[in-house]
């Protein structure tokens, strides 16, 4: 008898023990929350005449940098918003989908996060148009956010862009000239090769630094097609055969190689630092990391060499670093608080003084990287484009991942460039049809 | 006639039960049925009102090249990772349990790879089997001299499942030889003097006793590896990302993408009811293949 007590205590403290561990916590403020969007400022108002402490609100905001770059603009938004906690969370951009949208179909999540098409047709986004920042937004920063419906739910905080960049000394020691076109590229890869230096380094473990070089070189061939896409007026198999076919020649005169897949891009990044090789595809956001771990090295960036001679040259960039608010958080007057206060000229300036990407504030000061400027004509001329971000109807974060396994299979010889392209049509075909 | 007193001592017991069962209807039984009603429709992020499709998600799955490979890699990984692990893990097993002195520390040195996270170690083997000058195997093996063995052990299509694989087996063979060893302590001495008094070799005692009663680990083992193998995730999303292209990709990469990044809820469900099937299907078959081997030792 005392041991059928015993073992039914056990089994009900087990169970007590099993539904605490799935339970969410009560402190965590991504459960459950209301979705109302207006500022109770009466609450506001009567709880700070009280002289009882008030606990600061939580709110999570998920970044795609190191969260510890941003404490002057924690700081500064606290001490304007002294009733709020604002906590970033850093999330990798390859995984940051996935994951989100686990929590999210959970009902939890950070309060402010990328969002996507998807998140808002699954409700998972606030709707954004009433909010006062959004009429802040530079005339290019609000087209590119804006849906095909006129709806918004997301926020960005700067322009990202990347190119290629070069070790400056690398260049000059070894007589390099900037190249203009594909074949000049190709030229001084060689030159370099000969000279013993790695003219490349390329970290395409997740096919991401291949995949978005390719594009920026193909954009000299016609940019901003994505529309025309979706209205089934071309496909990529008519519009990137020629620029790809171009690139893809890097494969065969042995710059580009199979090895890259096995080197993430910290691995390229550290190589390209520590002056082993002569030349990395990057961007803004990776600059402030660099300048930290080597200061002394002197780099600057081109915009992705043309196919042929006489075509613009392109830098692949879009716009970056904000996000919406979860519907479903319990904060959601403080997360719009906080997207107001980064939204706004001081805001967004401390933001991209961080990132070192561009403002998309009217009115936001802040001069680009030196390290940058060799982008400074090519950003003024607006030549700067990611195809995945032109598309309204599809989700182009997933576009563009297919993209790069595509690109990965084509390096490694498994598809051509006229499969790889036909793989891509198939895709946007299917997920266009999946719309009807 | 029911034994009112004897039912009513049976109920008691069977009501323990209840947070166990209650457990698995909530968190597997319920999600499973729903998945596989799912499956019949057409779900997506574009189809939030559902309806009911029959067979077609179905059909469509064994269309998907990309899925078709994942399944084909997932069942590499699972046979050759078991085979591995189980042919590494009894030997080692042997060995730790012969009369050495530091036998408890070894035994606590292989086991331990088993307790951190896959993801952990997937980690911490891309940045060893890295292609980057900084890779730390290629590094040692130049350093060393021996050219000819640095390879590009992640990048390469035909090295990286092996990779993956390796990986795997590092990690898990420890747990393996943990089981084979509790099986071996329960092997009578006496079995082994009889053999060496009629004459038999060690090796004639490994395959005659030691193996042939090492049949309910083996049981075990395989199963357990065969399942995990079927799952295995983490490891490839930390080593290779499920690349280059889709040439690490296993079932379970498919269905996460499938349901988590294109919101194809009703076609990964149709995926996650296959992926069941192949699994329960080779469990049978290993389960009444093992138990016969089991049977025999009585």
């Amino acid at each position: 008898m005392k041991n059928r007590k015993i073992a039914l205590a056990s089994g009900i403290v087990a169970m007590s023990l099993a539904l605490a561990a799935c339970g969410s916590n009560a402190s965590n403020n991504t459960s459950n929350g209301h979705q109302s969007s207006s500022t109770d400022s009466s609450t506001n108002a009567s709880e700070s005449a009280s002289n009882t402490p008030k606990e600061k609100v939580p709110v999570t905001m998920v970044v795609q940098y190191n969260p510890n770059l941003f404490s002057d603009l924690e700081t500064s938004f606290e001490k304007a918003n002294p009733d709020i906690d604002l906590q970033l969370v850093f999330m990798d951009n390859a995984q940051a989908n996935k994951v989100l949208n686990a929590q999210f179909a959970a009902g939890e999540g950070p309060d402010i996060a990328p969002m996507n098409l998807d998140f808002f047709k699954l409700g998972y986004a606030l709707e954004l148009n009433d909010q006062p920042f959004i009429d802040r937004l530079s005339d290019g920063a609000k087209l590119a956010t804006t849906q095909a419906d006129g709806s918004i739910f997301s926020v960005p905080f700067e322009t990202w862009f990347q190119g290629i960049m070069y070790n400056k000394k690398i260049f000059a020691d070894n007589g390099i000239e900037i190249p203009k076109t594909w074949d000049q590229f190709i030229a001084i890869s060689e030159k370099l090769k000969a000279a013993g230096i790695k003219p490349l380094g390329v970290g395409d473990k997740d096919g991401d630094v291949i995949g978005k070089m390719a594009l920026g070189v193909v954009l000299s061939t016609g940019a901003i097609i994505e529309p025309d896409i979706e209205s089934a007026k071309t496909t990529y198999s008519a519009s990137w055969k020629t620029g790809l076919d171009k690139f893809y020649e890097v494969v065969s005169k042995g710059i580009i190689g199979t090895d890259a897949f096995g080197m993430s891009v910290d691995d390229m990044v550290n190589e390209f630092l520590t002056g082993k090789s002569a030349m990395i595809s990057m961007g803004s956001w990776q600059v402030a990391d660099m300048h930290k771990k080597a200061p002394d090295l002197d780099f600057d960036i081109f915009p992705y060499p043309s196919v042929a001679e006489g075509q613009d040259n392109w830098a692949v960039g879009g716009v970056a670093g904000g996000g919406g608010v979860n519907a479903h958080s319990k904060h959601i007057d403080e997360a719009l608080r906080v997207l107001d206060y980064i939204a706004s000229p001081e805001g967004d300036a401390q933001w991209i003084a961080v990132t070192h990407g561009g403002p998309v504030i009217k009115g936001t000061q802040g001069g680009l990287d030196p390290s940058l400027s060799g982008l400074q004509d090519t950003l003024g001329a607006g030549r700067t484009y990611a195809p995945w971000e032109g598309f309204k109807k599809i989700n182009g974060e997933n576009f563009v991942r297919t993209w790069f396994k595509t690109s990965q299979e084509i390096v490694s010889g498994k598809k051509t460039v006229d499969e790889g392209l036909q793989a891509v049509d198939d895709y946007v075909s299917k997920q266009l049809a999946a719309l009807k | 006639m029911i034994n009112k007193q004897k039912l009513k001592e049976t109920l008691q017991y069977e009501m323990l039960l209840l947070p166990a069962l209650a457990g698995f209807v909530i968190f597997f039984l319920y999600p499973s049925l729903q998945s596989i009603y799912y499956s019949l429709t057409n779900y997506s992020v574009n189809k939030l009102t559902y309806s009911f499709i029959g067979f077609t998600n179905y059909v469509e799955v064994f269309k998907d090249e990309r899925i078709l490979a994942s399944i084909r890699n997932t069942v590499y990984f699972a046979v050759f990772s078991t085979l591995l692990q189980n042919a590494l893990a009894i030997p080692l097993a042997i060995a730790l349990n012969a009369k050495l002195k530091s036998k408890f520390l070894l035994r606590m040195v292989f086991f331990m790879p088993w307790c951190f996270s896959g993801l952990i170690i997937g980690f911490l083997w891309s940045f060893i089997l890295s292609s980057s000058d900084d890779g730390l195997l290629n590094h040692v093996l130049h350093q060393l001299g021996i050219h000819f063995l640095p390879h590009n052990w992640l990048g390469d299509p035909g090295l990286a499942m092996k990779s993956v694989i390796f990986v795997a087996v590092w990690q898990t063979t420890g747990w393996a030889m943990i089981i084979y060893l509790a099986n071996l302590q329960s092997i009578p001495a006496e079995l082994y003097e009889s053999v060496k008094i009629d004459g038999a070799g060690k090796l004639q005692a490994f395959w005659h006793i030691t193996f042939k009663f090492l049949a309910p680990a083996m049981t075990i083992n395989v199963l357990l590896s065969t399942i995990g193998g079927f799952k295995v995730y983490d490891q490839i999303l930390a080593l290779t990302n499920g690349g280059p292209g889709y040439a690490t990709e296993s079932i379970t990469f498919s269905i996460m993408n499938y349901g988590f990044s294109e919101n194809r809820y009703a076609y990964a469900s149709a995926l996650s009811v296959v992926m069941l099937v192949i699994i329960l299907l080779i469990s049978l078959v290993q389960l009444r293949f093992f138990s016969k081997r089991e049977d025999n030792i009585a």
